[in-house]
Order: C-alpha cells, then structure tokens, then sequence
C-alpha cells in the first residue's frame, strides 16, 4: 500500500506515474486496484508521512531505491544527455518552462 | 549560457539536466580506466557539485538500484527533493521527446563492419581450437 494525493479525472480508470508500477507489481494486463480514503486525521498524517509514495521510495527490504526512471523518460534522458545533442534558445528556453521552483 | 555560442547559440541536455540535480551532489562512474580524464567516448559519469559534466544519464545511475544517483540523492537530502527529481526530469524529457523522435527499429541494431570483423576474427580463433 502507498498513499497518493489523488487528482479527480474523468473516466473511472486509475492513472498512475509509470514508475510507481515496479513497487506495485503493476503492468497493464488487466491489473485491478483498490483505492482506501483516510477517514480521521490520524490516518491522514500516519499515510501523508509514513506512506507517501516519495517515503518509500528506498524498501527497507534491500535498504536502495525501488522506484526510478523507466521506459520512455530512461531512453530520453539517455539521448538528451548525450554530447552530440543540442538545442536552440527556444527548444531551450521551452524545456527550462517545465522545471519548478524549488 | 550556451554551451555553443557562434553561429548559433546552442545549449546541451546535460545543461538542461544539470539545472535539475541538487547542487550538493557529486558522484563518479568509471567505466574505461585507461581513457576517464582524456574521454572521447563520453562514457561513465562525473556529476560534480550538481553539474553533469561528462557522460550520459543511463539505466545504473538514473534507474532503481543501489549507488545511483536516485540513491545518493535519496540519502544525501531526502525524499522530497528525489520526488522532485524524479517529477521535473520526466517532465522536462516527455516534452523533449514530443520534438525529437526517438523511434528504435531493426536498423539500429545491425551489426557493423567493424563488429562483423572482429566476429569473423573470433571465429577463426575458435575454429583453430576446434577444428
């Protein structure tokens, strides 16, 4: 189990950050999940700091990281950052819009 | 600033990504021993505070496993700056993709003329054992 902020969607299928499958054993085979909302405060802190998905991304099974990059953003980040690419003032400018404020 | 400058200021993915990783980090990974300081083939990793400076993020830094750059980031700060990292580099790269592409075909994996060579080479050595 891993606590998630929820954000409502239309459409009653559960959409999930791809790299939360590998913690889960989630594929897109057909997989079902159950969804539980805290119902007292209690619950809401114990979930909001023990079991967030970021609190869990080292298992205290092999004590290292369970969850990183997969699948389209690994072969991404790999082509981006090789030397031989490069990119305009705008193609640059246009990426540096997605990267927040700490 | 550019990495490039004339005839056209151009940036790199490396600077795009150095923007993103916490500047408290510094890590190395070594993979030809002979050539690390003189590298023509950008391969392992210097990441040094924070600013990735040779080698391409692959699978054993960025993925899920020990000693990775997800790890150190994890220990050295904490979960919300990794979650940080995780989220904004996906992001930045998902879009990146949507104007570059990226398709992998058969093509891309046809042995070489150099590779063909030196299989032949390997060969011949083993059917001399062989044979």
């Amino acid at each position: 189990m891993m606590g998630h902020r929820v954000r409502i969607l239309p459409y009653n299928t559960f959409r999930l950050n791809l790299s939360v499958c590998a913690p889960y054993n989630a594929d897109f085979d057909g997989d079902e999940m159950n969804m539980h909302v805290p119902q007292n405060y209690e619950t809401l802190a114990e979930i909001k700091h023990i079991a967030h998905v970021p609190r869990q991304i080292v298992t205290p099974k092999n004590n290292q990281p369970v969850m990183g990059m997969v699948q389209d953003a690994l072969l991404g980040i790999f082509l981006f950052t090789l030397r031989e690419t490069f990119l305009t003032r705008e193609e640059a400018m246009n990426l540096v819009i997605w990267i927040d404020s700490i | 600033m550019p990495a490039i400058i004339k005839p056209v200021p151009l940036w790199t993915g490396k600077q795009i990504m150095s923007m993103i990783i916490p500047s408290k980090i510094s890590m190395i990974q070594r993979k030809d021993k002979d050539d690390f300081w003189r590298n023509v083939k950008d391969s392992g990793m210097i990441i040094r505070r924070g600013e990735l400076i040779m080698g391409a993020l692959q699978k054993e830094i960025v993925g899920s496993g020990a000693g990775g750059l997800i790890h150190n980031i994890w220990l050295d700060i904490g979960p919300d700056a990794t979650n940080y990292f995780l989220t904004t580099a996906q992001r930045i790269v998902n879009n990146w993709l949507t104007m570059n592409s990226f398709s992998v075909g058969a093509a891309d994996v046809v042995p070489t003329a150099n590779c063909r060579h030196r299989i032949s080479l390997e060969r011949d050595k083993t059917d001399k054992i062989y044979w």
